[in-house]
């Protein structure tokens, strides 16, 4: 009996996980509407709108998906990252160099049937996402340099040279702003309505979630993954090679944030466009902190983003509400659930306090 | 009237007595070693006087008055000054700004900086510090940013100062330098403590001492000159040896594990000098030492954690070299002096924990997948076969108790069956059950003709478990021999640094 | 568990509530009123320029035409789609207005699908049987500051010089843009045949200070007047004709107060016009798709000199009045390539 009673207390208290994020995901809406009627603007007429938007019809729906799935892939890609300790802000140059690679395969004209090329395509966007990252992960490794700072150097790096590519030699021709000709057919993610710009790729990001979930527990190296995030020292001791896992553990995780550039490139919008990200790179930062970090809530926190954006879009068109609130009810999720979180992070502090 | 007395003071954490009615006074005007070994309370008695801790028992009394005190801000009101290991200085600042951070003289509302720089410098030419108010932190040397820190104790008023650890970072000539700038302030009246398991130090600018052990005082307000650094030795290590059970090695077998010529340099620091060990098969060897005399630094080394300058190392007659992975795969197993740094990961399951390190091994892992049965079937046998109290195999390592903790670790280790094992601190902060099992598991293993490489601070099991000894002081074996060579007394010289009287026998 | 359930019933509570203060806000549409849509360039509002002038012709249209407009404004390219498929669906959108070039693609991709929707396009060249694509004439915009800087640099405008020299940066080869020169250099040479144009691009729409290294070279070599089709490095030329105390024009929304003392005027696009106009047309039932390029007649580009304190001497104000007015009575056509000018400046000539 007393076993059970324990087992049923260490039951409620993982409960905890979600619940933390839950709440401060309400206590974020709560405070951004005492922020918009400080403002003078309604904020029952503003939450309105976004449910609307985001449920009120089919297309509602599917953007908000539209929108999830790159969410979905960044923030799986940071998660990862982060189960080996390892912060990623580089996910927004690895998504950049993901999308390069797969507009690279994916414009040329390879002859080959649709089932090779696409898959060639989706391949190229996580090899270049994944080499973008472990140059990050090398970079520690062998440098010791901190991997926050060279992940967001790395960012300017890759948006700087998309950006080159797309205004000199990538550059379609006969166009007027920076982008690559169209994919070729072979190459595109079918939609899963032809009028929407929702693609298959959010089966491939749901599917990609409940890998890493798997891969992480069922998996010998997901283990020493795991237990170099947790105690790297431990992990030395027990001969597990700390170098190997991170940096396989940061190619892994800009291989994911590169799908989500992949998906972007042929799913969405069928051509590499400079600037095609509102920053799904940072936001995915967000996204796996709603998710404390589990693969699978990924999912979950990436949908709920997700509906943010696409309710904006019926904020903007029929209310009187700024746009610019679901920035601030997205920034207020950041700082209730992520901020605290990251500063654990970055600083290393783990409570422990020990007797000399 | 003592300028510090400290009466019953008794800290209880979960499971274990850090501090046990544990009294303590220091005069005016002294200079007062606390000594003991890591563990023993000594840091947490420290912060139970500077408001750091808060003490479930015991009362302290500043100048023959009672007072309380909870927060940092309360001790220095009260002229009590802390210098920490790790210093809490902003490098890019000059020795001022360090030094009147939270108390700047002010004119109107901005900072004096002619004044503070001038009050600086007064002080630090009282107390001949050799500093230039206006320098950088950044450009001084490790013995010098010492010396702002206790800058910055006296600026505040600090009658009574507090030293954690003063010469963990120093080179020698900084001791030095340190054991003038104290004796300066002993002269103007300052009462020094400071928290050391350094016998010599002790020995060399303390006039009285008092000695811990595990949250007991065993000793307090001795003569420094009165007792010599044996006796300290053993009033940190112990000496109450209960030999009844134990058993000897019946049959010494050929040398498993041999290492020589082993130097290791950290920082221009020699740490381990010319060490040569050989461990023979069915046959214990017992490393004593006082903590910080190059342990850790020789484990790491023999478990493949640190690479040496030198060092020449035959398992089985086979040259052993590479990273850990090629120690664990060669039958060298390895239980870690510290379980919660290196012994195992506290948020992962007893399961996860269980297998850590083997966790390839094929038993485990089958194409890169793991196998959750065996794992399962395996960890819940470990579970009964060394008693480990848990609900199941599930829970969380680190909700174990110490001594259910550290049995998981010795699981892992023994149920390798290593050729050559090398435990660390095996026992340390574990309950009398745990030890006793754990103990007699090492003698099984013994006597089972393996090798054991036994490294502990405490003499009193390195006395009951060895078959032969060997003494380490500042990085260099200056002893071996069978485990009935020496007493505790001469173990105890030995341990302090003093020359071996008699020649150990084979 | 209760602080659980105390926060579920909250999240109930609230969606709730959001969903009854939605039914209570929805908008009372009046039939008789049209409703326009308009769907901005990624720049967004606060651009002061493009998607600010478009929206100013919305508010224009809303106070003197009485019709309302919501408008969206999409973060990247890939939101044109979604947005554009927004306002279709809703379906209560008499026009919708979509700005910049780089929708063409999406919105060729959503007009197939919504035969019934009207669409204005600007900077269009789209041929659609829905959409009214806009453009301007490039050429018409930058030919009368070329003007200007034709009889300027022969003038005894105080900060001109003595050399027949004037200038125009580019900020990207493109054939737009290009007209833009054509139009600049056939505006100089229509009255003053002799005069030498420099010419530079500067590659970027975003780099002020090489901007602003072409213009003080040009500059040095002799050209009093430059002008910019740069987009934001236009602001380095800008600054450079003040270091250099000669004459700048500027190009788009009127800028010249940025500069009043050498900005001498802007080549402008009246994107507020060309929008109120679409709107004005819906309203009058003249709407008709079909691609229209329009130019100085139709008001939608010019010369604008407000807000400049340059004095014009008499003789230039007048013939700018006089060529603008052939323009508009197409009585004068500038040309629109490079390889027609020398012709065409052979056959056209300002006084003769």
């Amino acid at each position: 009996m007393k076993t059970f009673l324990k087992n049923q207390w260490a039951r409620l208290r993982r409960l905890e996980e979600p619940v933390l994020p839950l709440a401060a995901f309400l206590m974020s809406l709560i405070l951004s509407g005492i922020i918009m009627a400080l403002c003078g603007y309604n904020p029952f007429e503003a939450y309105g709108a976004i449910l609307v938007g985001a449920f009120g019809s089919l297309r509602g729906i599917v953007n908000t998906f539209v929108q999830a799935t790159p969410l979905i892939f960044t923030g799986l890609a940071y998660t990862f990252a982060k189960k080996a300790s390892l912060i990623n802000l580089g996910v927004e140059g690895q998504m950049y160099m993901g999308a390069l690679g797969t507009a690279l395969i994916g414009t040329l004209n390879l002859g080959l049937p649709a089932c090779l090329h696409l898959p060639l395509a989706i391949l190229a966007g996580f090899l270049f996402g994944a080499l973008y990252g472990g140059i990050i992960g090398f970079l520690k490794v062998r440098f010791g340099s901190n991997e926050v700072v060279a992940g967001v150097m790395m960012n300017t790096i890759a948006t700087c040279i998309v950006g080159y590519l797309l205004n000199g030699p990538l550059l379609a021709e006969g166009s007027v702003s920076a982008q690559t000709e169209r994919v070729a057919e072979t190459a595109q993610l079918p939609r899963v309505f032809s009028q929407y710009q929702l693609s298959y790729a959010i089966f491939l990001a749901i599917a990609a979630c409940i890998f890493v979930a798997w891969f992480l527990n069922r998996t010998t190296f997901g283990y020493e993954l795991r237990a170099v995030g947790i105690n790297a020292k431990a992990s030395e001791t027990a001969g597990i090679s700390i170098a190997k896992v991170m940096i396989i553990a940061m190619c892994v995780s800009g291989g994911i944030a590169g799908l989500a550039g992949a998906n972007q490139v042929l799913g969405v919008d069928r051509r590499l466009i400079n600037n095609f990200s509102p920053g799904y790179g940072f936001n995915g930062i967000a996204v796996a902190a709603l998710a404390s970090d589990h693969p699978i809530g990924v999912i979950l926190a990436g949908t709920v983003f997700g509906l943010l954006s696409t309710g904006a879009t019926e904020l903007n068109r029929t209310t009187s509400v700024p746009v610019e609130f679901v920035g601030v009810i997205q920034a207020m999720v950041v700082i209730f659930v992520a901020a605290p979180l990251l500063i654990r992070d970055i600083l290393h502090i783990d409570g422990k306090r020990r007797n000399k | 009237m003592n300028a510090i007395e400290m009466r019953g003071i008794t800290k209880i954490y979960p499971g274990v007595r850090a501090l046990d009615n544990v009294s303590f006074s220091v005069e005016q005007g002294e200079i007062h070693s606390l000594l003991g070994e890591n563990g023993a309370g000594k840091s947490t008695l420290m912060n139970v006087l500077y408001g750091m801790t808060t003490p479930d028992a015991g009362e302290i009394l500043v100048d023959g008055k009672p007072v309380t005190i909870r927060r940092s801000a309360q001790a220095i009101a009260l002229g009590i000054g802390m210098v920490h290991q790790h210093f809490m200085l902003t490098p890019v600042m000059t020795i001022t700004e360090n030094v009147i951070v939270g108390c700047e003289p002010v004119h109107g509302p901005f900072l004096d900086r002619k004044k503070a720089t001038e009050s600086v410098q007064a002080l630090i030419d009282k107390f001949h510090f050799h500093l230039n108010a206006s320098a950088r932190v950044q450009a001084l040397s490790v013995g010098e940013q010492q010396r702002v820190e206790i800058l910055k104790a006296l600026y505040r008023g600090a009658n009574v100062l507090i030293l954690d650890e003063p010469t963990a970072v120093l080179t020698p000539q900084e001791v030095g330098e340190l054991f003038s700038v104290l004796r300066e302030l002993k002269a103007a009246g300052k009462s020094i403590i400071i928290i050391t398991h350094k016998l010599r130090e002790t020995a060399e600018i303390a006039d009285r001492v008092s000695v811990l052990r595990a949250g007991v005082m065993v000793d307090q307000g001795l003569s420094a000159a009165g007792c010599s650094a044996s006796d300290l030795a053993l009033m940190m290590v112990g000496r109450k040896v209960d030999l009844s059970y134990t058993r000897r090695s019946k049959s010494v077998g050929e040398t498993a594990y041999q290492v020589q010529n082993l130097n290791l340099t950290v920082k221009g620091v020699p740490i381990l000098r010319d060490v040569a060990l050989e461990v023979h098969k069915g046959e214990i060897l017992g490393i004593a030492g006082i903590e910080g005399n190059g342990q850790s630094e020789l484990i790491e080394v023999l478990t493949g954690l640190r690479k040496p300058d030198s060092m020449e190392l035959v398992k089985d007659g086979l040259p052993l070299s590479g990273k850990t992975a090629a120690f664990l795969s060669a039958g060298v197993g390895h239980i870690p002096e510290d379980r919660l740094v290196r012994g195992m990961i506290g948020p992962m399951t007893i399961e996860d924990n269980i297998i850590l390190g083997y966790h390839r091994k094929k038993e485990f892992s089958r194409h890169g997948i793991r196998r959750k049965n065996e794992i399962r079937a395996f960890s819940e046998k470990q579970l009964t076969d060394y008693q480990i109290k848990a609900p199941n195999v599930q829970e969380k390592c680190g909700s174990l108790s110490g001594g259910n903790q550290q049995k998981v670790v010795v699981a892992r280790v023994f149920s390798e069956d290593p050729d050559v094992l090398i435990a660390a601190q095996p026992t340390r902060g574990v309950d009398v059950g745990a030890q006793e099992l754990i103990h007699s598991r090492l003698l099984d293993l013994r006597d089972a003709g393996k090798a054991v490489l036994l490294i502990s601070a405490d003499l009193d099991e390195v006395r009951r478990l060895s078959d032969r000894i060997a003494v380490i002081y500042e990085g260099q074996i200056v002893a071996q021999g069978s485990y009935d060579t020496w007493n505790e007394m001469e173990l105890g010289l030995l341990m302090a640094g003093e020359k071996a009287e008699k020649e150990a026998r084979p | 568990m209760k602080k659980f359930a105390a926060l579920l019933l909250a999240l109930v509570m609230l969606v709730t509530l959001c969903a009854c203060g939605s039914k209570d806000n929805a908008k009372n549409d009046d039939n008789k009123t049209m409703k326009v849509g308009l769907i901005l360039g990624t720049g967004g509002l606060g651009d002061k320029n493009f998607n600010d002038m478009a929206y100013a012709g919305m508010q224009t249209a809303q106070t003197e035409l009485g019709i309302t407009f919501d408008y969206l404004e999409p973060e990247t390219i890939s939101d044109y789609v979604p947005n554009l498929r927004t306002m279709c669906e809703a379906g209560d959108y008499d026009l919708i207005v979509c700005l910049g070039s780089d929708m063409s693609d999406a919105l060729t991709e959503v007009a197939a699908d919504f035969p019934n929707q009207k669409f204005s396009h600007v900077d269009s060249s789209l041929k659609l049987d829905n959409v009214s694509a806009v453009a301007t004439k490039w050429q018409e915009q930058t030919f009368l500051t070329g003007v200007l800087a034709g009889l300027g640099t022969i003038s005894d405008m105080p900060l001109a010089n003595q050399e027949n020299v004037i200038g125009v940066i580019l900020g990207q080869e493109n054939p737009a843009l290009r007209k833009g020169v054509v139009g600049y250099i056939a505006g100089a040479k229509y009255v003053n045949p002799d005069v030498t144009v420099l010419e530079g691009n500067v590659d970027s729409f975003n780099d002020p200070g090489k901007g602003k290294e072409f213009a003080l070279s040009m500059y040095n070599q002799g050209a009093d007047f430059i002008q910019a089709i740069a987009g934001a490095s236009g602001m380095g030329i800008y600054n450079a004709s003040v270091e250099a105390n000669r004459y700048s024009f500027g190009v788009g929304a009127n800028i010249n107060y940025l500069e009043p003392d050498h900005i001498a005027a802007t080549a402008a696009r009246k994107v507020n016009e060309m929008v109120y106009n679409e709107v004005k047309a819906l309203v009058d039932g003249t709407w008709t798709a079909g691609y229209k390029i329009s130019g100085i007649a139709e008001g939608a580009v010019g010369y604008d000199a407000s807000e400049s304190n340059v004095v014009l001497p008499e003789n230039i104000q007048k013939a700018l009045t006089e060529i603008e007015k052939r323009i508009v009575d197409g009585t004068l056509v500038p040309p629109e390539s490079m390889d027609e000018i020398d012709a065409w400046v052979a056959a056209n000539q300002y006084g003769k």
